[in-house]
């Protein structure tokens, strides 16, 4: 029998196609984009915790069309501090989704949040790139409803149509995560998806590996 | 009550004694509680007094001679024996071992605004810059700490601009009740440091440690970029730039210097994973055979920042202060941790891969490297089950850290985050898969095998008892020659705890402070580096409460060894033999406990 260990996850069953899917966060520090993604990898909250520095790298398996396809999304988790700021560049190159995440109790944060689409959207006409951006209203518990800056976001949704989508969510509370990264899953466009090959993937046949080694004495 | 006599044949040689009568009257300046403790200090006195009847006394005194023999008599506690032989001496430590206890407690940072709390520490750091605007201080409020910027600023330029013209830096100065407190300047203009401690630490040691506060400034932000900012305005708040992870840090360096809980801080050099040295070159093969064109470095390091090798180019070796640099931020912050999903509590996350922007103050201050940073555990399922390793330990309830190894690759490239992802994951592979250096590392970290299927105490570290060495409860031996040093268990596989670990650092911080810094301008060319009577051999002795400890120092000019015995009384030819043991034990085992040059390409 053959034991196999995918590299994270341990219970995906093999699936016919995969892709992988290039995701980034940006925005303020503070925001929640540590937060969120914690939230989505291990489904815990942290008060305590602290800013980011540099960047975290988080690959996740993500099943589609009941198992079928696997998504392999590859995440990029910045730190919002400005010293880090001239990195920025090698984390959404190449990237195909950006969430610009904001905090929904400050508007200095949707202020740096414009301010990262401007800069998403120069990077996109430069390039051609086909980089989905998607704005992402953290700390939904903390404004009952709506925020205090509502009219702004709406106008500068209808101002800035490269915006595809906005999400409200609370990392907290674990609301609007799952509409959020759903609609990750489902904009995996059908031409990023290949057969399916257990190596690529990271995954280890340990019966190999053991006949191999089987034979040393300690 | 008798006190019995401890007859040295050792010689203290050099010059060094005639200014340590001096320096001596510092250790006064340790209370150590705010209880009703008296101190008392007997220095260059060939009879150390009996502590005073009262229980909450505390006594330090110091010892050492000059070009004559000593003769100390050491006092005798309350309830220990004479121990005649090396076998009664073992067999009389009980198993249960009284944790040991100078009645110091750990420091924390705070930002209380209590001013009375503030003044009632006994350790304060403060960075400000050269304008006296506030960037951190490790107690009291922002506002406690804007009034004590612009006073540290005027007292810091008043000394430096002489009405002669001439310039000078102030360094130090004593102050407060009975002239305790030792006030320590560093100016690394733009950035003013201080610090003022009443814990009996020395200049230089105040000094290192203010050195180390202000590379950590310098390894987030880099010298080229304070620089920048100052230049710009006299005026800037460096706060700006400092994230919650900075401050995060900067406090828990202060604590770790202000409890002691760093030893590799306090006696200078970096601990090393106890393991076979096959194993450990066979660890580096693996390291070596995975490299590619824009690694630099490559680390891996044991929980608790212990090396278990280095990878690095023939031409360039790693600076110990800028391995301590690194290790405080990895391990000191919950930057990289994370709450797993079965779990309250915060632990090294396994699951993500860091790539941190670095600035190694002594590799270059000017630029930044970049560090690939993730973490192993090693208590995997499936692989202990696949290399047959004792599978009880997972009902275990032990720290998930103390399982974890780090791999650190380091790149002077900002875009090769993926090429060291390959090579990590590639190494990280080899490890695991080859079954004698997962059962190595298995061994030396998480805990050996017993014959029963139980779990023993991990191999990577020392007990006192295994060498053996009877009477020491502790110790800590450095190779000077690697900057290197190996922390013992206490005596009978325990790990001595956070507060514990500070009170024996405490106890050789002391005998560091007095000695080991003193007695390098004593040391002679061919020392032989067995005991002989030209070595120093230098006696802290502690009571607190019933307890009395005796912390002892011997220097060469290859090695220092710090050791604690525990009980008060003690037979001196058991104790020098033992001393003996340890420092053979640990020369015969040189190659085991320090890496020499590491993998080299």
């Amino acid at each position: 029998m053959t034991t196999i260990i995918p590299h994270l996850d341990f219970d995906v069953a093999t699936p016919k196609l995969t892709a992988d899917f290039k995701l980034v966060l940006l925005g303020e520090s503070s925001v929640g984009k540590s937060s969120i993604l914690q939230r989505v990898q291990n489904g815990t909250f942290d008060d305590t915790k602290s800013s980011t520095i540099g960047a975290a790298f988080v690959s996740k398996k993500v099943s589609k069309d009941e198992g079928s396809k696997l998504v392999n999304l590859q995440i990029w988790d910045t730190a919002g501090q400005e010293r880090f700021h001239n990195l920025t560049p090698l984390y959404y190159r190449n990237s195909n989704m950006a969430f610009i995440v904001f905090d929904m109790t400050s508007i200095d944060t949707f202020k740096k949040a414009e301010y990262w689409i401007n800069e998403l959207e120069t990077y996109k006409s430069d390039t051609n790139s086909g980089l989905i951006l998607v704005l992402v209203g953290n700390k939904a518990d903390l404004v009952s409803g709506a925020c205090d800056f509502e009219d702004e976001i709406r106008q500068f949704l209808n101002l800035n149509k490269n915006i595809s989508r906005y999400f409200t969510v609370s990392a907290k509370q674990n609301t609007g995560l799952v509409e959020l990264f759903g609609y990750v899953v489902d904009s995996v466009d059908e031409s990023l998806f290949h057969e399916f090959s257990a190596e690529q993937n990271g995954l280890v046949d340990l019966n190999i590996t053991r006949t191999s080694t089987g034979n040393c004495q300690c | 009550m008798d006190s019995i006599t401890i007859h040295e044949n050792y010689i203290h040689r050099g010059s060094v004694s005639s200014t340590e009568s001096t320096q001596s009257t510092d250790l006064e300046h340790s209370s150590l509680s705010h209880r009703k403790s008296q101190v008392s200090l007997i220095s260059n006195s060939l009879i150390l007094p009996r502590p005073p009847e009262s229980t909450t006394a505390l006594t330090l005194a110091s010892l050492q001679a000059d070009n004559v023999s000593i003769a100390a008599s050491l006092e005798a506690s309350m309830n220990a024996s004479i121990f005649s032989d090396e076998d009664t001496a073992f067999k009389s430590f009980p198993e249960t071992q009284t944790a040991i206890d100078l009645g110091f407690q750990p420091k924390k940072a705070d930002s209380s605004d209590d001013v009375d709390e503030f003044f009632s520490q006994q350790k304060h750091f403060f960075i400000l810059s050269a304008a006296g605007k506030p960037i951190y201080s490790m107690h009291g409020s922002d506002e406690i700490l804007t009034v004590h910027a612009g006073i540290i600023q005027t007292i810091v330029s008043f000394f430096e601009f002489n009405p002669d013209g001439k310039t000078e830096q102030l360094r130090s100065f004593m102050a407060g009740e009975k002239q305790q407190t030792r006030f320590f300047f560093l100016n690394k203009s733009p950035i003013i440091l201080m610090a003022t401690s009443s814990l009996g630490e020395s200049d230089i040691q105040l000094n290192q440690q203010l050195d180390f506060l202000y590379n950590f400034l310098l390894t987030i932000l880099s010298k080229p970029h304070i620089d920048r900012v100052f230049q710009k305005r006299d005026n800037f708040d460096l706060r700006k730039l400092l994230g919650k992870a900075d401050i995060a840090c900067l406090d828990s360096i202060c604590n770790d210097m202000s409890s002691f809980n760093n030893p590799g801080l306090v006696i200078g050099g970096l601990e090393c994973l106890k393991m076979r040295r096959s194993v450990r070159r066979r660890i580096e093969s693996v390291m070596l055979a995975n490299k590619s064109e824009n690694l630099l470095y490559g680390l891996l390091v044991a929980p608790n920042g212990r090396l278990i090798t280095v990878l690095r180019p023939r031409r360039h070796t790693l600076h110990t202060s800028d391995l301590q640099l690194l290790f405080s931020m990895i391990y000191n912050t919950n930057t990289f941790k994370t709450t797993p999903i079965d779990n309250n509590s915060q632990e090294l996350a396994a699951n993500e891969e860091f790539w941190v922007p670095i600035c190694f103050p002594k590799f270059n201050p000017n630029g930044f490297l970049y560090s690939f940073i993730q973490f192993v555990d090693l208590k995997e399922e499936k692989l202990m089950q696949l290399h047959d390793l004792n599978m009880g330990i997972l009902d275990e309830d032990l720290d998930p850290d103390s399982s974890k190894i780090t791999v650190i690759l380091v790149s002077a490239y900002k875009d090769s985050f993926f090429e060291m992802r390959k090579i990590a994951n590639s190494i990280v592979k080899s490890l695991k898969l080859n079954r004698t250096l997962f059962r190595e590392l298995f061994k030396a970290i998480v805990g050996t095998q017993g014959i029963n299927g139980d779990t023993g105490p991990s191999s990577g570290k020392v007990d006192p008892v295994e060498i053996p060495a009877p009477l020491v409860q502790h110790f800590v031996f450095k190779s000077k020659k690697h900057t290197q040093f190996i922390f013992s268990r206490l005596a009978h596989y325990k790990d001595p705890n956070e507060n514990m670990r500070g009170q024996l650092m405490l106890m050789y911080s002391h005998l560091h402070a007095r000695f080991a810094t003193s007695s390098k301008t004593a040391v002679q060319p061919n020392e032989s580096d067995i005991l002989k009577d030209s070595h120093f051999i230098n006696l802290v002795k502690w009571a607190y409460l019933n307890d009395t400890l005796v912390g002892l120092l011997i220097t060469t000019s290859n090695y220092e060894l710090y050791l604690i015995t525990n009980g008060g009384i003690m037979d001196e030819k058991v104790l020098l033999h033992s001393c003996k043991n340890i420092i053979k034990w640990c020369k015969k085992n040189q190659e085991r406990l320090f890496i020499s040059g590491g993998a080299i390409f």
